[in-house]
C-alpha cells in the first residue's frame, strides 16, 4: 500500500494527542518524584518513577534548569522549564509550589506537557482514516521526523501508548527504545529509516524490514512511506504505512525448518522439529511424542526442545492436562490462561504454562498416533495463526512416525525371516536381476565360510567356482526370465568333492516387475548316498526274494500281498491280481489241513494265525487251481511287528509239497500192494501147510503151533504196514502180540517206555514174544490159573550209548525144570534175536517161573 | 445145512477158506475167482453169508458187496489189504486180514451175521 503526497487542511489538532499529552506528577523538597497522574507519559513511561529524582528523567535537560526550575518555585511560587525526555522528544514543564496551612513549602506540583503535540494539523476525515486504518501507519510532523504518531494499530502492534513519539533521530538511541528495525539482519541507521527518507521527499516502496520488539516479540513488516506536503509543495512530514508479513514470514522459515528437518533421517528429525517449531514460534517448551503401540494410554516422547536446549518428557500419561484432549483427535489452541482451564495440571502450574498449542499426528487411515505439543508461559499471537504452523509439522511428523514404524516391522520381520532362514540347513539366496545375492543366509557361511552380509551386492560369478558358475548359470538365466526352475546337479565344491545339489528358483515379482529369484539350495549328497545303498540293499533283497526256492510273500496286515516271487505266485495263483481282492492271500482259494489230511477251519489259515501274532509252521494246505487240478502246498506264516508291536503284515512261505505228497501216495500204494502180496503169500503158505499135514504124523497141535507162529508174524506185519514200515512202537507190539494169548484178569503185567524199532527188530521181537507167551499157556504161568507174567523193558545209559533191557517172568504157574533139549520155541528166541538185533537174550528155567532178559545195543534195533 | 458163498481169486487160499468154512458147517457156493461170475451167482444163488475178497485179480469185489446190501445177506471182507482197503461206506463191515485162523473167520461171521440184524 502506497500513500502518495496527500493535500492536507488543517482541521484542528489530532484528538488522541489531547490530553494524553499533559502529566501532572508531584515532587518532594528534594525533588524525588513522589506521585505521577499519568504513568503513560512518555516522560514515564515503561517506569516506575516514584522514588526516583526527577531529573533522572530527562534526557537532556541540565541539571541547572532543574535545579534552577525548583529553586525559582521556592522562590516565586512557579517556573517554567523546557527539556527532552527519553524518547528525545522536547518537553515543557510547569513547576508550582504547593505550601501546607502553615505555609510552609510543602511540595512540587508539576504540570509536564509536549509543546509539539497536536501540532500537526490534519484534515478530520484523514485523521479518522489514518486512526481506523487495520494497518500500523505513523505520521511525521517535521521532515527530520524526529517526532512520530502512530494510529491505534501502531499502538497496538508495537506495545506502546499511543502518544508516544517514536523518534529515530535522538541521541541516545538506545534509551528507551520500543523496537528495533533490522534489514537483512542489520540494524538500520536512524537516517536510512523510510520515514525519515520519505522526509527528504523519497518515496519508498515495499521494503522489508525486521521489527524487534524490547519484549523479543518479531515483527516482520513491508514498508512503504511517502513525504506529506504541504499546498506550495513543501515537505511537511512524512508518512509510512506498513504491512504485516509476520506469519507468512513464518510460515515460510516453518517451511524452511521443515525442509531443513526432512533432511535429518530417523530420531534426529523430530530433534529437529521440535527445535525449528520452538524457534518458528518463540515457544518454551516444544515436543513431539508417539503414542506406544504396546500401551495406547502411554505417550512417549520422541524430542522435546525446552528452553532452548533439547529435553525430554520421557513416557507419560496425559492427565488432566490439553495433551489429554489432543490425543483424542482435537486440535487445540488457547491463547492464554491454560491454568486456568486445566486446573489440576501440577505440569502446567510447575511450568508456569499460559498458551497452549496441541494437534495430534494422524496415520494414513486417520487414527491418531502422537500429538504435537508447544506450551509457553506467556499468551500467543492469535493473528499469527501459530496452530497452521504447527500443522505443517504434524503432517511431516505423522508421516516419520509412520515410517519408523514401518521400518521397524520391516526391520522386524526381515530380522525374523533372518533368524528363520538361518536355521535352514539350506542355501537361501535373494539374487537380483544382475545376478548378484541381495540376501544370503547363514548357510552360506558354513558352506562357503563367507559372511552372508558381505555376500549381499555380490555377483554370483565372483562368488561360486568357475565350474559351478557354469552348471548353475543357465538355471539362474531362466529363472530371470520368469520361469520357476527346480533341478538336481552334482556340483565341484572347493575341496574337491563333488556335492549332489537339489535347487529351486523361485522369481519374485514386485508391482508386477520381476525384482529377482529367491533360490534355495540342499545338499543332498548324504541322502543320495543313503539312496543308492537302499537302492542296493533293495535289489539284493529283491533278487533274493525272486530266487528264493520256495513261494514267498509279503502282506500288510489285511492280508492283501505287498509283494510275491513267481513260485509263490505259481502255488498259489491269482484269479485276478489287477484288483486289490485279487492280491489278497485269502482270496486264493485253499484249504488248510491237518498232518492227517483233515480239513482245518478257516481261522486256522496259517496266515490267520500270523496276523494273530503268532507263528504257523508247516501247514499243509490244498489249493484249488483254475485248471482243476488241485495242488498241495506246505505253508508257514511269520507276523511282521510295527511299532509298538503292532503286527503291520506277514511274510509267507510254501512250499510246492504236491511231489512229496504223490509219493507218499505212491508209496502207501506200494507198500499197501506189497502187504496184501505177502498177506496171500502167507495166506498160501497157511493152506499149503494146512492141506500138506493133514493127512500125515503131524498132530493139529502142531499145525495151530504153526498157524500161530505164522498169525503172530503177519500180526507184526500189519503194524510195520501201518507204519509205512518205518519201524514200530515195541508197547503197541507188545499188545498186539500177547492180546491173542492174554488170559486177562490183570494175570499178564506189561510196562515200559515207547520204544521205536525198526522193522527187522520188530518182527524178531513179535516172533520172540510169540513163542514166550505161546509157551506160559502151554506150560507155565498162563496154563493154570492164578499164573501171571511180568513184561517190563527200559532204556538204560551206558558210557556207548543207551541199551534197551526187556524182562519177562513167568509166577506161579507150575515148577518148571529145565528141558533135556532146547526147543524150536527156545531157539527161535535166541536165534532170531541174537541174529536181528545182536542182543544178549539168556532164558532162565527157574522152578518159579520161566524167565527172559534180552539185553539190546539200541542203536542196532531203534529205526 | 447153511450155505457159505466163497469168492476168491487166490486158488491155494480159496482151498484154505473153503476147508475153514467146511469144518464150520457151511456148503460152500464157489469158490468163485472173477467180478462178473461172482456178480451172477450172488444174484442167482441164495445163501446165509459171504466171505468176499477185495482184489479180484485187479477188479475190486465192492460190486458184489452192494448187491448183497440190497438182498441183505450178510458177508465178510477177506483181504491182503486190511481195514484200510475198504471204502468208508462199506467200513462197518466185518473184515478179515489175511491171514487168519479159523476161530477168526467164525468170529467175524458171527459178527456179520448180527449186524444185519442191525442194518
Amino acid at each position: 500500500m502506497t500513500i502518495g503526497s496527500p493535500r492536507l487542511t488543517q482541521v484542528g489538532t489530532l484528538p488522541f494527542a489531547a490530553g494524553v499529552s499533559t502529566a501532572t506528577c508531584v515532587l518532594n523538597l528534594e525533588g524525588d518524584v513522589i506521585w505521577v497522574s499519568e504513568a503513560e507519559h512518555p516522560l514515564f513511561a515503561g517506569r516506575n518513577v516514584v522514588g526516583t529524582s526527577f531529573q533522572s528523567l530527562w534526557a537532556t535537560a541540565s541539571q541547572p534548569s532543574i535545579a534552577m526550575g525548583t529553586a525559582l518555585a521556592l522562590q516565586q511560587g512557579a517556573s517554567q522549564i523546557s527539556g527532552v525526555d527519553p524518547y528525545g522528544n522536547a518537553v515543557n514543564a510547569s513547576i508550582e509550589l504547593r505550601r501546607d496551612a502553615q505555609q510552609q513549602p510543602l511540595e512540587f506540583i508539576v504540570t509536564v506537557t509536549q509543546p509539539r503535540a497536536g501540532t500537526l494539523r490534519l484534515s478530520e476525515q484523514v485523521a479518522t482514516l489514518f486512526e481506523a486504518l487495520p494497518l500500523v501507519a505513523m505520521v511525521s510532523e517535521d521532515p527530520e521526523a524526529g517526532m512520530i504518531i502512530g494510529n491505534s494499530e501502531a499502538a497496538r502492534r508495537y506495545k506502546v501508548p499511543l502518544q508516544v513519539n517514536h523518534s529515530f533521530n535522538r541521541t541516545n538511541p538506545e534509551a528507551g527504545k520500543s523496537y528495533r528495525l533490522l534489514r537483512n539482519g542489520r540494524d538500520v541507521p536512524a537516517h536510512e529509516l523510510p520515514l525519515q527518507r520519505a522526509g527528504k521527499g523519497e518515496e519508498v516502496r515495499d521494503e522489508e524490514y525486521e521489527a524487534r520488539l524490547v519484549d523479543g516479540t518479531v515483527r516482520h513488516i513491508i514498508l512503504n512511506a511517502a513525504p506529506l506536503r504541504g499546498q506550495n509543495g513543501e515537505i511537511l512530514g512524512s508518512v509510512v504505512v506498513e504491512t504485516e508479513i509476520t506469519q507468512r514470514k513464518r510460515l515460510e522459515v516453518a517451511q524452511a525448518s521443515l525442509l531443513q528437518c526432512s533432511r535429518v533421517p530417523g530420531p534426529a528429525f523430530f530433534a529437529a522439529l521440535v527445535k525449528a517449531i520452538s524457534e518458528t514460534l518463540g515457544a518454551r517448551q516444544v515436543y513431539v511424542a508417539e503414542i506406544t503401540e504396546e500401551d495406547p494410554r502411554v505417550l512417549r516422547t520422541l524430542a522435546a526442545y525446552i528452553d532452548g536446549k533439547p529435553g525430554t518428557y520421557g513416557d507419560f500419561i496425559p492427565h488432566a492436562t490439553p495433551c489429554a484432549d489432543v490425543v483424542q483427535g482435537n486440535t487445540l489452541f488457547i491463547a492464554s490462561g491454560v491454568g486456568e482451564l486445566y486446573p489440576h495440571s501440577a505440569v502446567l502450574k510447575h511450568n508456569r504454562v499460559d498458551s497452549y498449542i496441541g494437534t495430534p499426528l494422524r496415520a494414513a487411515n486417520g487414527t491418531v498416533i502422537g500429538i504435537i505439543g508447544v506450551l509457553h508461559d506467556s499468551p500467543m499471537d492469535e493473528s499469527l495463526r501459530p496452530v497452521d504452523i504447527v500443522e505443517i509439522f504434524a503432517g511431516r511428523a505423522a508421516a516419520e512416525i509412520q515410517r519408523m514404524r514401518s521400518e521397524a516391522t520391516l526391520r522386524e520381520s526381515e530380522q525374523k525371516y533372518r533368524v528363520i532362514t538361518d536355521v535352514i540347513p539350506s542355501l537361501v539366496a535373494f539374487v537380483d536381476t544382475e545376478e548378484r545375492y541381495q540376501f544370503a543366509n547363514a548357510a552360506y557361511d558354513r558352506w562357503f565360510g563367507l559372511d552372508p552380509e558381505s555376500l549381499e551386492g555380490r555377483a554370483l560369478k565372483d562368488i561360486l567356482a568357475p565350474e559351478a558358475y557354469e552348471v548353475v548359470s543357465p538355471y539362474l538365466k531362466r529363472a530371470l526370465r520368469g520361469e520357476r526352475i527346480s533341478y538336481e546337479s552334482c556340483v565341484p565344491t572347493p575341496n574337491g568333492e563333488p556335492k549332489h545339489l537339489k535347487a529351486e528358483y523361485v522369481p519374485h515379482y514386485e508391482g508386477g516387475q520381476l525384482r529377482g529369484v529367491f533360490t534355495f539350495v540342499s545338499d543332498i549328497s548324504e541322502l543320495k548316498r543313503h539312496e543308492e545303498a537302499l537302492s542296493k540293499s533293495e535289489q539284493q533283497f529283491r533278487t533274493l526274494f525272486e530266487h528264493l526256492p520256495v513261494g514267498a510273500a509279503l502282506t500288510n496286515r489285511d492280508g492283501a500281498i505287498l509283494l510275491e516271487n513267481d513260485v509263490f505266485a505259481s502255488l498259489l495263483p491269482s484269479k485276478d491280481v489287477a484288483t486289490p481282492a485279487g492280491r489278497n492271500i485269502f482270496d486264493r482259494s485253499c484249504t488248510a489241513h491237518t498232518s492227517e489230511g483233515m480239513i482245518l477251519p478257516a481261522a486256522m489259515h496259517p496266515l490267520r494265525q500270523a496276523l494273530r501274532g503268532f507263528v504257523a509252521r508247516d501247514v499243509e494246505l490244498l489249493c484249488h487251481h483254475a485248471e482243476g487240478s488241485d495242488r498241495w502246498v506246505r505253508m508257514s506264516a511269520t507276523p511282521i511287528f510295527g511299532d509298538e508291536d503292532h503286527v503291520t503284515g506277514a511274510l509267507v512261505v510254501v512250499a510246492d509239497i504236491h511231489g512229496e505228497k504223490r509219493d507218499m501216495a505212491r508209496r502207501t500204494l506200494l507198500i499197501n500192494e506189497l502187504n496184501h502180496r505177502v498177506k496171500n503169500t502167507l495166506a498160501s503158505v497157511q493152506s499149503i501147510a494146512s492141506q500138506t499135514f493133514r493127512a500125515s504124523a503131524v498132530t493139529k497141535d502142531n499145525l495151530e503151533a504153526f498157524e500161530e507162529r505164522l498169525l503172530a508174524l503177519s500180526n507184526a506185519h500189519n503194524l510195520l504196514t501201518n507204519e509205512l514200515w518205518e519201524g514200530a512202537d515195541l508197547k503197541q507190539l507188545v499188545a498186539i502180540v500177547l492180546e491173542p494169548h492174554d488170559p486177562g484178569a490183570g494175570r499178564l503185567v506189561t510196562s515200559g517206555p515207547s520204544v521205536r524199532l525198526k522193522p527187522a527188530a520188530a518182527l524178531a521181537f513179535a516172533m520172540a514174544l510169540h513163542e514166550l507167551a505161546t509157551n506160559a499157556v502151554k506150560y507155565g504161568a498162563f496154563s493154570v490159573p492164578g499164573g501171571n507174567v511180568h513184561l517190563t523193558w527200559q532204556l538204560e545209559p551206558v558210557p556207548e550209548g543207551r541199551r534197551l533191557r526187556v524182562k519177562w517172568m513167568e509166577r506161579g504157574g507150575p515148577p518148571v525144570a529145565t528141558p533135556e533139549r532146547k526147543g524150536f520155541g527156545t531157539r527161535l528166541i535166541e536165534r532170531s534175536l541174537a541174529f536181528e538185533l545182536g542182543s544178549e537174550t539168556t532164558v532162565q528155567y527157574d522152578p518159579l517161573g520161566v524167565t527172559c532178559e534180552i539185553d539190546a545195543d539200541f542203536r542196532e534195533i531203534s529205526s | 445145512m447153511k450155505r457159505a458163498f466163497l469168492v476168491e481169486d487166490e486158488g491155494v487160499v480159496a482151498l484154505l477158506i473153503e476147508s475153514m468154512l467146511s469144518e464150520l458147517g457151511y456148503q460152500v457156493i464157489g469158490p468163485i475167482p472173477r467180478l462178473a461170475k461172482a456178480l451172477d451167482v450172488a444174484r442167482d444163488e441164495q445163501f446165509d453169508i459171504a466171505v468176499l475178497d477185495v482184489n479180484l485179480n485187479g477188479s475190486a469185489s465192492f460190486p458184489i458187496a452192494d448187491l448183497l446190501i440190497e438182498k441183505g445177506v450178510p458177508f465178510v471182507f477177506a483181504t491182503g489189504y486190511g481195514a484200510p482197503g475198504i471204502p468208508s461206506y462199506l467200513g462197518n463191515r466185518a473184515v478179515l486180514q489175511k491171514p487168519f485162523k479159523m476161530q477168526q473167520l467164525a468170529a467175524a461171521i458171527g459178527e456179520a451175521t448180527s449186524q444185519r440184524g442191525t442194518a
